[in-house]
């Protein structure tokens, strides 16, 4: 539909020359019409039998370009529309002849059916053959800019972010996470992913807010946990080794729950689901205690083979066992959880070697992990953990089964799609989210925050 | 801003006018009329009062003219073609019968040191050119020299205003060194050709061989270009004003094919592979349908941003005249020039490429006292262009890299489309959307020349001393500003949303500026001896010094290098000794210092000698043979040496190459780590002791010929030029000599080149019709030999022994037909996986395998060795006609790049139409379902796509990319119309001229896709105009 570009000579400039003589020119201006882009659309021609022929692929999964033949269809698409399977296809173009629409996602296999026309005057066509829809499983990006670290805020076109470091679920679908950034002056944050966009809540500063590692919930949803690792006398001048926000203050306002002394590494934190116990650990002595909120304190529970170990923390979702990724030394420990005097005790290896690195899929400790990070578990009880040094995401079952979830073992990268081909860069945190099914990934090196969706 | 220049100029030039034209007071009325020898009246036959600027008038159609004078006036008459008749007013005779001036005057040379020479006496090498040939209509004269001048070489390679200028060689490159451009001369004085006003120009002469341009010592070394400027004469006002208007439009622009012929052959290229194609049949129906204009958008990007052409003006106006003590040259000219490109409205300011230009010339002479004459110039420009933000190079490359299905002009949510940056950028966004760059340049030149006859010492000696002071600056500011752009992946997501990548940041509009200038101060005392012993011997002389100081006046740095003046000095000489007009000897030298040598070693002495026999002057022959005018051989030896170790004058890191210099480098530490430390220090630069001059050894033969009363002219010229000790910085130093970063100087290279130039016209009349026919050529080729490289086994992979700059690649044998024909043929390997219809290339070197040992010598060169021209002059009536052709030959270039090797970007890169045709190319029977397909002699190989097999083997630089760059082309056709006399008188002027110069109007070239003259491997270049332009002269 291009329309011509036309060319008007207009005699524009009288250019003086000299005050003797005057010299008149023309000047070709070339007029752009600009408007070779603008189509004109029509409906359906009323007195015509409007006719379907065939559309194709007859397959396909979520978003597979679709082309449905016929005729008589009219080139303005308000006039039209495309169901799969009952559930309504993007029409992005029609020519009169074909119309072009998007298969949705979770179609399912279904017949392809036409509706032309605008209400009340509407015929449905159905085309004879049903689509095959393949059901995908999806890795994508949620938000940040790949490989580009920064901390403005913005939507997730524009919004940059440093090191995602660990991610927290909100009742209502905020995404809370931590962009790494130890010291007062190192930008790191507690940021919100919500509606498309990134906000920041707070940056790492003088007071209470210096070092963030691990966030997490109460139960009632209320109050947000935030860890700190308190481990430098020259850039840290806080106690806070966990710090609070509350939904009263909208998580604006941060405040010290437990208080510890200096080079008190609280590296993970967990909730108890039923009790609402937290539980956490130093890496500086290498014991996992117990909060104590009346007087902001703590008990100690045990240690794991000497100190200086790097924990995160994760409650199975009945609350048996606490699981502690320990993560420089590349295995997973659980603990039980004894209702009856609301401690956890009897560690046992769960998967993974103590202080064996590398990347092997198997049963227990027959399973390698580099560096695993904070994982989640999914409501059937799988374990799900970051292989940071893998570059992938493993699943682990109750019985101890170790997988690749998502990711290439051992290849770094940026890339989205099929969960086993696609490409993380040293991924430190896994959280799952209830409301969209989805696990979020805090992908480290790419500076992103990734979802993997299985449809 | 424009306004105020042009008040400025006006005002000036009005004055000028006034006061030449108030009248003076008379005492008589004369009145007479004046005929030719046959009695008939001459119409507009010039006559004015002898010392009285601007008292004249011209005869009527009756040949009457009625004039005020005194008494004891004189009054002169002068008309063009007659010799010119003193009437003092006292002896009371008015009517004249004029003479025709039928003996044509000897033609003049001005050849070095401004002396002017009949062309008869010469001995050395010279062009003259006539000026009027150099006419065009656009901004820069270079562009009016290759195939008009005997003796030049070069190319333009670029179109753009501004930037449309020519490089060129007097006879071609002759070193590998630095330095290989010729010195031009305005009025003796080192100046730059381009931004000459054209219509100032007096002379232009080439010095081209070691005799002519000795006295110029080491500046001379590869050719001189003599320019004089108009000086004002005695007589009655001229005013001369010329208005012209052109319309530039594209010559050959590289055409580009459409979305869908590059999808489907795309997907060829993938399938041919055994890949998964690029586009999926739901694709090829979305974009033939054109149903997805935001991820299958079919933009035609160069009818986006061009328009087909823009308008060029140009007005000069000069003045001139005088009296016998004082006489005056003036004029000012306005030139512009718009781009091609075409800009939205969106800006405030202009995007668009652009190119104005002022200049201006006051040339006066005074004759101080009898014998003394002052000669001053006063002339400058200044230069106004403007850019946009993006460079052209980055423009013209989107255009080629940009294919029509790459993005969308804009995406329907409003975001503003780019596929990458820099030459793969949005083409609309870098004209519209990212700022633009002013660039002001302006030169005042002033130069004051005095002149004393010393004929009261001895007759025929002169002394001129001359003193010159230029400056120039140029200032350019970038506003700089960028847009958000994005790109969308190439699918949709399930709600049919486009799925956006943010390419680039916002950046808002940015300031930044660059400056550049100098001051060049020239001083030159001359002694010039000319006399002639009885009738036979005439005798010349000359002694010349001459020092030039250039200073960079901006971008002086902490660097001492950078302020200290550049001087040259220099003392040369020459000696010239006639017998009878018929045995001529010339000795010419050159003593000339240089800073780049050590103390004791700056300066060198450079001679030259020529001779010339006129054999046409033997009595034998000018009694026997009277057709023959004149029939000269000539002979010339010289050497002349070059000091310059870089042609760039901001490269002032490279001067001084004997002194060594200290830097810092790495810190030492010692104790606790990063606590205790010394700053290092080192030589950097390594001085070369004992560097000496780069030596040319110039050898010219030449023969004149005039024949049939000056019918016909011919002169050709045969040069050798053998320069040794070329500078060359050594790149294998051995690391046992701790100098292998440090890369000294030293004289080592060796170079001969050699060639022949020739000029030849005839000029005739049938009927009332005049005409000139003429040609000239040039033709230099070179050979290495010497130069820093290690010897090599492989003999041919060395420079020694080829052309300078000479093109090597692998030999391709055409397309492999089959996999036997692969099974029998070495291994290519080297260049990775390979099938049938890629290319197989020759086992130079026998060794069984294909790799970079056997890339060879193959063609010529990408500047050409051979460039020639040929014209045609008509007059009848008032009409004149002028045509001429150039061409140029033993040039070629390679084709590279993603435009011209098919997808050998990938996704970046345009497919020319020229390459869409099925049948050329090689094109599997798996796909077409027929052999006949399979054609091994196509002119593009099996297709492939990014880096998949086959594209490294196929596009290696290869006999198989090469293409012969000649070409020929109409490059000036001229009309001209004189307005009748009668007309012409009524508005009391001498003359007025209508004329429509066409340039480049046509080439005509084996090379089709787009103009060979470009030297672009891949045509992403602004492309040389096409030029119609009208003009108007008029004469008072």
């Amino acid at each position: 539909m291009k329309t011509k570009e036309k060319y008007v000579q207009y005699p524009v400039k009288g250019l003086l020359f000299f005050s003797i003589l005057i010299f008149l020119s023309f000047n070709f201006i070339g007029c752009n019409s600009g408007s070779d882009d603008e189509l004109v659309v029509s409906p359906p021609d009323p007195n015509v039998e409007t006719a379907i022929t065939n559309y194709y692929p007859d397959s396909g999964g979520v978003a597979t370009k679709l082309i449905l033949h016929g005729t008589n269809f009219g080139t303005d698409t308000s006039y039209l529309k495309v169901y799969v399977n009952g559930k309504k296809a993007a029409i992005i173009g029609c020519d009169g002849e074909a119309v072009y629409a998007i298969v949705p996602s979770r179609a399912d296999s279904g017949f392809v059916k036409l509706v032309v026309g605008k209400s009340p005057d509407v015929k449905e066509y159905v085309y004879p053959t049903q689509f095959k829809y393949f059901f995908s499983e999806n890795v994508s990006t949620v938000c940040g800019q790949n490989g580009v670290t920064g901390i403005d805020d913005g939507d997730v076109n524009t919004a940059t972010l440093r090191r995602p470091w660990n991610i927290a679920f909100d009742q209502d679908g905020t995404l809370f996470f931590i962009d790494e950034g130890r010291g007062q002056s190192s930008d790191g944050g507690l940021r919100k992913y919500v509606d498309g966009n990134v906000e920041t809540i707070m940056r790492n500063s003088a007071g209470v807010f210096q070092s963030p590692t691990a966030l997490a919930f109460n139960l009632a949803q209320d109050t947000l946990f935030m860890l700190q690792t308190i481990f430098d006398d020259n850039n840290m001048s806080t106690d806070a080794a966990i710090a609070y926000f509350t939904r009263n203050e909208g998580f604006s306002v941060i405040k010290p729950y437990i208080r510890a002394t200096l080079t008190f590494k609280a590296t993970g934190i967990a909730v108890h689901p039923t009790t609402g116990d937290i539980f956490f650990n130093s890496q500086m002595d290498g014991y996992i205690y117990k909060a104590d909120k009346a007087t902001m304190g703590y008990e100690k529970m045990f240690q794991l083979n000497g100190s200086d170990t790097e924990l995160k923390l994760a409650f199975d979702p009945q609350g048996e066992y606490l699981y502690i990724i320990i993560k420089n030394k590349h295995c997973i420990y659980r603990a039980q959880y004894n209702k009856s005097t609301r401690k956890v005790e009897n560690p046992t290896l769960f998967a993974g070697q103590w202080n064996a690195s590398g990347y092997l899929d198997g049963i227990g400790p027959a399973a390698k992990f580099d560096t695993p990070g904070q994982g989640t578990f999914d409501p059937d009880g799988n374990l799900y953990v970051p292989d940071k040094y893998n570059h992938c995401i493993r699943k682990i079952t109750p019985d101890g089964v170790v997988s690749t979830f998502a990711g290439v073992g051992g290849t770094s990268g940026y890339k989205d799609g099929d969960p086993l081909e696609s490409l993380f860069n040293q991924p430190e945190c896994i959280t799952y989210n209830p409301a969209d099914d989805g696990w979020y990934v805090a992908d480290r090196e790419n500076s992103l925050i990734r979802k993997i969706l299985v449809e | 801003m424009k306004k105020i220049n042009h008040r400025i100029i006006s005002t000036l030039l009005l004055m000028f006018f006034v006061i030449s034209v108030i009248a003076q007071s008379q005492t008589k009325t004369i009145s007479g009329k004046i005929t030719d020898e046959k009695g008939e009246p001459l119409i507009g036959v010039a006559i004015i009062v002898k010392d009285q600027p601007g008292l004249g008038t011209t005869t009527d159609i009756d040949g009457r003219y009625t004039i005020k004078a005194g008494e004891y006036d004189v009054l002169v008459v002068k008309y063009v073609g007659y010799k010119v008749v003193e009437l003092p007013v006292v002896k009371g005779q008015f009517n004249v019968q004029l003479e025709d001036e039928n003996k044509k005057l000897d033609e003049v040379v001005v050849s070095a040191a401004g002396v002017i020479q009949r062309k008869a006496t010469l001995s050395g090498a010279i062009t003259t050119v006539d000026v009027s040939k150099l006419n065009v209509p656009t901004a820069n004269l270079s562009n009016a020299l290759v195939g008009n001048v005997a003796g030049i070489i070069g190319y333009q390679s670029s179109g753009e205003p501004g930037e449309n200028k020519t490089e060129f060689w007097v006879r071609g490159i002759s070193t590998f060194g630095a330095n290989s451009k010729a010195l031009v001369l305005v009025d003796g004085i080192e100046r730059s050709l381009d931004e000459l006003n054209y219509e100032d120009i007096e002379s232009f002469s080439v010095l081209k061989d070691a005799s002519a341009t000795a006295i110029y010592g080491s500046r001379g070394a590869n050719g001189v270009i003599l320019i004089t400027t108009k000086r004002g004469s005695a007589g009655k006002v001229n005013i001369n004003f010329k208005a012209e208007y052109g319309y530039n439009t594209r010559s050959r622009t590289p055409i580009y094919t459409d979305g869908i012929t590059y999808a489907e052959m795309a997907n060829e290229a993938c399938l041919t592979r055994y890949q998964e194609p690029i586009y999926s049949d739901q694709d090829i129906e979305i974009i033939r349908r054109n149903l997805d204009p935001d991820l299958f958008p079919n933009v035609n990007w160069q009818d986006v941003i061009l328009k087909n052409g823009a308008s060029n003006y140009r007005g000069t106006l000069s003045l001139s005249g005088g009296g016998s003590t004082a006489r005056y040259y003036v004029s000012g000219s306005y030139y512009n020039e718009g781009g091609i490109y075409r800009t939205t409205n969106v800006n405030k300011y202009s995007t668009n490429v652009a190119y104005s230009r002022y200049n201006y010339r006051s040339n006066v002479d005074v004759n101080v006292t009898k014998t003394t004459l002052l000669k001053m110039g006063v002339s400058g420009y200044l230069v106004n262009q403007t850019k946009p933000g993006y460079s052209s190079d980055y423009i013209w490359g989107s255009l080629s890299n940009l294919t029509p299905l790459s993005v969308p002009r804009m995406y329907s949510n409003g975001y503003i489309p780019t596929y990458g940056s820099n030459d793969e950028m949005n083409p609309e966004v870098q004209l519209n959307n990212t700022g633009y760059k002013t660039v002001w340049k302006n030169k005042a030149e002033t130069n004051i020349t005095l002149e004393q006859n010393l004929d009261f010492v001895t007759k025929g000696l002169r002394f001129i001393g001359t003193f010159s002071f230029d400056t120039e600056n140029e200032n350019t500011i970038n506003r700089f500003k960028n847009p958000e752009l994005w790109r969308a992946e190439r699918k949709r997501d399930s709600d049919g949303n486009l799925i956006m990548t943010r390419v680039a940041s916002e950046s808002l509009m940015s300031q930044s500026g660059e400056s550049d200038g100098n001051r060049r101060s020239y001083t030159e005392a001359k002694l010039d001896y000319n006399t002639k012993i009885g009738e036979d011997h005439r005798i010349t002389g000359l002694l010349m010094y001459y020092q030039q100081e250039r200073v960079n006046t901006v971008n002086v740095t902490k660097d001492v290098r950078s302020s200290i003046p550049f001087r040259n000095i220099g003392l040369s000489g020459r000696a010239t000794y006639g017998y009878k007009d018929r045995y001529l000897f010339d000795f010419n030298f050159g003593y000339t210092g240089s800073e780049n040598f050590e103390p004791g070693e700056r300066f060198g002495f450079f001679p030259a000698v020529s001779g010339a026999w006129v054999i046409s002057e033997e009595p034998f022959v000018k009694q026997n043979v009277s057709w023959l005018d004149m029939f000269k051989i000539r002979y010339s030896y010289g050497e002349v040496g070059n000091d310059k170790l870089t042609d760039k004058d901001y490269e002032y890191e490279k001067r001084f190459p004997y002194m060594s210099f200290i830097d810092t480098s790495s810190s030492y530490n010692w104790g606790e780590y990063s606590s205790n430390y010394m700053q290092g220090y080192r030589i950097t630069t390594i001085g070369s002791s004992n560097l000496t001059w780069e030596t040319a050894k110039k050898h010219d033969i030449g023969l004149d010929l005039v024949l049939l009363k000056n019918k016909i002219t011919f002169t050709i010229d045969a040069f050798t030029d053998h320069r040794s000790n070329i500078f060359i910085q050594r790149n294998l130093m051995p690391y046992s000599t701790g100098l292998q970063d440090l890369r000294p100087w030293a004289n080592i290279g060796e170079m001969k080149s050699h060639g022949m130039d020739g000029v030849a016209s005839y000029s005739d009349k049938i009927g009332k019709v005049n005409f000139t026919l003429r040609g000239n050529f040039t033709y230099a080729t070179t050979d290495v030999l010497n130069y820093d490289e290690a010897d090599n086994a492989l003999w041919y992979q060395m420079r020694k022994g080829y052309r300078w700059n000479q093109s090597r690649g692998l030999v391709a044998l055409g397309l492999f037909k089959d996999q036997e024909d692969i099974d029998n043929s070495p291994s290519q390997l080297a260049y990775g996986t390979y099938f049938p219809g890629d290319i197989k290339y020759k086992d130079v070197n026998g060794d069984g395998i294909i790799n970079d040992d056997d890339i060879v010598p193959i063609g010529t060169t990408t500047v050409p060795s051979f460039v020639y021209g040929t014209g045609l002059s008509l007059s009848w009536k008032n009409f004149d006609f002028n045509i001429l052709l150039q061409g140029a030959g033993m040039v070629d270039f390679f084709l590279s790049g993603n435009s011209v090797q098919p997808f050998s970007g990938g996704s970046v890169g345009n497919i020319l139409e020229a390459m869409t045709n099925p049948e050329d190319r090689w094109i599997s029977r798996e796909i077409s379902g027929t052999a006949a397909t399979e054609n091994s002699n196509a002119i593009l190989p099996r297709l492939s796509y990014g880096s998949s097999s086959g594209s490294k083997n196929n596009f290696q630089q290869s006999t198989f990319w090469l293409r012969d760059g000649r070409y020929l082309r109409l490059k000036n056709l001229e009309f001209g119309y004189n307005f009748p006399r009668t007309l012409v008188q009524s508005l009391h002027a001498t003359n007025m001229r209508l004329g429509f110069i066409g340039q480049n109007l046509m080439v005509f070239s084996p090379f089709k896709w787009w103009d060979p003259e470009l030297s672009s491997s891949n045509g992403a270049k602004y492309p040389l105009s096409k030029t119609f332009s009208f003009n108007f002269t008029i004469n008072f």
